[in-house]
């Protein structure tokens, strides 16, 4: 019968499978990352944005096992030591709060007063390095004839403060980049 | 149309809204001009060419507007401000205007190079031309007009108009504050008063009593 000899789209797409070849380990692992470590950001920004407790990220990650739950965690753990910066403190700190949960409650009271003094004092830096900047602006526009009371440049402008502050966060990142490697071998099991 | 030797006044006349422009030639080093309010590049209803009537104007009087090297936006309205965003490209002019309405300016693509606070506004060598620059809200929070003493003329943007304000019903605008703005700027001594608008009359006010009239008809008909 005609009927026969049409296969149905499920048949045709089984045929197709059957003839790919098999994924890799490294491949399988790949696939298997891609879909789990969305899982691990999306729990750090749900306890960054304050839907969960710093008492809830164990059990969150109790709902996975195995390769995956590894996964998912280091996901999470790198999440949150991403959020550990200079700028925001109240997501800093409660970042450092996470991992220290994740950690078995570590207590990480002299990982946030250096991250305090770092932070006061690249505030310090920056506030010395903006005044300067905004010197050297006057200069330049009064030597086009701009000048007098009614003028403050606008540093977000200014190639010479970008490059400044370009210059000042480098000089920091090393130092932040050395408290996120400490706070997530905290959570190493 | 050349009010003075170095003030020049640029009337719209199009049936589409725009501002008045005005220019201060020759204000800067190398003999770069200073306009205020270069309106819109083209009008949004009728599509007219606000930026190129604006050159052929200028050329008219002799000024090249590749020259002009300071904008000064009295607030971020895009009547008064889209063509900034032009010259600066271009031309490479600095954009000087008030922090508070900068932001709004952000949101349509422009950038400021001067916030400007109110205060003394010096351009040219050794600040030959001393302008004052007054923080008058009411029609935009960060609203700012332009005072030259020595030629006395005032630029007011969208505060006064012959006869008439601006509005106040826009987002950031405030009755209460325009009236206070008003108020102030009616004391200064005026021979110009360069509004933002041709609002049934070109908006170029001449002689003290003329405009002492105005604000007087504005205080006491608009304002009450």
């Amino acid at each position: 019968m005609e009927e026969d000899r049409i296969k149905s789209a499920r048949e045709i797409a089984m045929e197709k499978m059957a003839s790919l070849p098999g994924l890799t380990p490294e491949e399988l692992n790949g696939q298997r990352e891609k879909e789990y470590a969305p899982r691990g950001v999306a729990i750090a920004r749900r306890y960054l944005e304050g839907v969960l407790r710093s008492t809830e990220l164990e059990s969150e990650l109790h709902r996975y096992q195995g390769k995956e739950a590894e996964i998912v965690r280091t996901a999470l753990v790198s999440t949150l030591c991403e959020a550990v910066g200079l700028r925001d403190r109240a997501e800093s700190l409660k970042a450092v709060d996470g991992i220290g949960a994740l950690a078995g409650g570590a207590d990480l009271a002299g990982t946030k007063q250096e991250m305090d003094a770092i932070s006061a004092e690249l505030e310090e830096k920056e506030e010395q390095q903006q005044a300067a900047c905004e010197d050297r602006e006057m200069k330049r526009l009064r030597g086009l004839g701009i000048s007098g009371s009614a003028v403050r440049p606008n540093l977000s402008e200014s190639e010479d403060w970008q490059q400044e502050l370009a210059r000042i966060e480098s000089e920091y990142s090393q130092r932040l980049g050395d408290i996120r490697k400490r706070l997530a071998k905290l959570t190493e099991t | 149309m050349r009010l003075l030797d170095d003030l020049h006044a640029y009337v719209w006349r199009g049936n589409d809204n725009n501002c008045n422009s005005y220019l201060i030639a020759r204000a800067l080093k190398n003999g770069r001009h200073v306009i205020i309010d270069p309106g819109h590049v083209v009008t949004p209803m009728y599509r007219q060419p606000g930026w190129r009537r604006l050159v052929q104007e200028m050329e008219q009087d002799g000024l090249d507007a590749g020259d002009i090297g300071l904008v000064i936006l009295t607030h971020a309205h895009t009547d008064h401000s889209e063509a900034a965003l032009l010259i600066r490209k271009e031309h490479g002019a600095l954009v000087a205007m008030s922090e508070v309405d900068s932001t709004m300016y952000a949101r349509l693509g422009g950038a400021v190079d001067i916030y400007l606070q109110e205060g003394e506004l010096l351009l040219g060598q050794n600040g030959r031309t001393a302008l004052s620059i007054f923080h008058s809200p009411g029609h935009s929070p960060g609203h700012v007009t332009v005072y030259w003493p020595e030629r006395k003329a005032l630029i007011t943007g969208d505060v006064i108009f012959y006869r008439s304000t601006g509005r106040v019903d826009l987002p950031g605008g405030s009755a209460t504050a325009l009236r206070q703005s008003i108020e102030r700027l009616s004391e200064l001594d005026v021979e110009y008063l360069l509004c933002g608008h041709p609002y049934g009359h070109p908006g170029v006010i001449q002689g003290k009593a003329a405009v002492e009239q105005n604000f007087a008809f504005v205080k006491t008909n608009i304002l009450r």
